[in-house]
């Protein structure tokens, strides 16, 4: 192709000038902070739903099974906090990096988001020992709890193959994009 | 500088609205699927004007910003075989209605022949459509000057072949 007809397809591609409508925008905008606001409150109310069982626990005072619930649920949860805190290292980037960039730190994203599966499986895995080894130290593991427990191991599957499956998608765009540069 | 207020947005939405929507037309065939692009791309937009200090031209920040927006979009999964749409929704300035067809028909041409192409090759021939200079493509590309010029002209010659096709 040569000079004179990428003009020629420039000057057409320019020429192509619809104006953009910013009425959707500003409902994505309203609905976006509304999100915002969801997601602090169901934070927040998490927060005071664990630490109010926790009272409720403890007000008629604490037998040693409540204690070492108390210690396994406080110590996982500061465990996987710090962990998504640490893993988040270096990730955050603005959309207006360049492209290179971009693609760089979308693949740090990705592959931290792998190591936040493992790390969330492992957790799992420890979490359900430990408190399988207390339910039964303490003479409290029943039907009920072992099904609780299984249900929860489904809902923790079904993240890691959704998950993994939105990795695996973001890494080939991503080589894809690095094998054509 | 101070950050961008909502009627600098305004403006930049009018100002760089179509180069925005051009953008999005060489993305994705379906209309509807284009329509979202563009509405994330102008919501990506309005989050990040904010935070433009003139650190680099306005031009090339929107275009940083579109341009990494529409690859995070590439993310989310495709149907396989989107279905054509002939509608390629840009306007056509009508000189008469022959030359009209034919600049629609070459038009439409050019869009199909950017949506086969490897998004690298399409990123840097959209961008150079829309007149960014060489140093240009390269701040928004995060490369070199020799390597933007390397990248469009390997990027010309596969477009020329695709629409040729």
């Amino acid at each position: 192709m040569n000079d004179a007809e990428w003009d020629s397809l420039s000057a057409m591609w320019t020429a192509s000038a619809e104006q953009v409508d910013a009425a959707p925008l500003r409902k994505i905008v309203a609905s976006h902070r509304r999100r915002l606001i969801a997601v602090s409150l169901g934070e927040l109310a998490m927060l005071v739903a664990l630490a109010w069982l926790t009272y409720a626990v403890f007000r008629d005072g604490i037998a040693a099974w409540e204690m070492v619930w108390a210690i396994t649920l406080w110590g996982f949860a500061a465990i996987a906090t710090a962990f998504v805190w640490w893993n988040r290292r270096a990730t955050w980037s603005a959309m207006s990096d360049s492209v290179a960039e971009h693609v760089r730190l979308t693949r740090v994203r990705a592959q931290r988001q792998r190591a936040s599966l493992r790390f969330g499986v492992g957790l799992f895995v420890a979490e359900a020992i430990a408190v399988v080894a207390q339910l039964v130290w303490f003479d409290r593991f029943t039907y009920k709890s072992a099904l609780l427990l299984a249900a929860s191991g489904a809902v923790v599957a079904v993240w890691v193959v959704v998950v993994s499956r939105k990795i695996a998608r973001e890494l080939r765009v991503v080589e894809e994009y690095e094998r054509n540069s | 500088m101070t950050p961008m207020t909502g009627d600098d947005f305004e403006r930049v939405l009018r100002e760089y609205g179509p180069a925005l929507r051009r953008l999005a037309s060489s993305w994705e065939r379906d209309a509807a699927a284009r329509e979202d692009l563009l509405q994330e791309i102008l919501f990506a937009l309005w989050r990040a004007l904010s935070n433009f200090r003139g650190h680099s031209s306005e031009k090339t920040f929107v275009f940083r910003v579109a341009h990494n927006r529409a690859l995070t979009h590439r993310f989310r999964p495709r149907a396989e075989n989107d279905p054509l749409d002939e509608a390629m929704h840009v306007a056509d300035p009508r000189p008469s209605p022959e030359a009209a067809a034919g600049s629609a028909q070459k038009l439409e041409q050019l869009m199909r022949a950017l949506q086969q192409l490897p998004v690298p090759l399409r990123q840097v021939l959209t961008l150079s459509l829309e007149g960014l200079s060489r140093p240009e493509l390269a701040d928004v590309l995060g490369i070199t000057e020799n390597n933007a010029a390397v990248r469009l002209s390997r990027a010309r010659k596969a477009l020329q072949e695709e629409m040729n096709r």
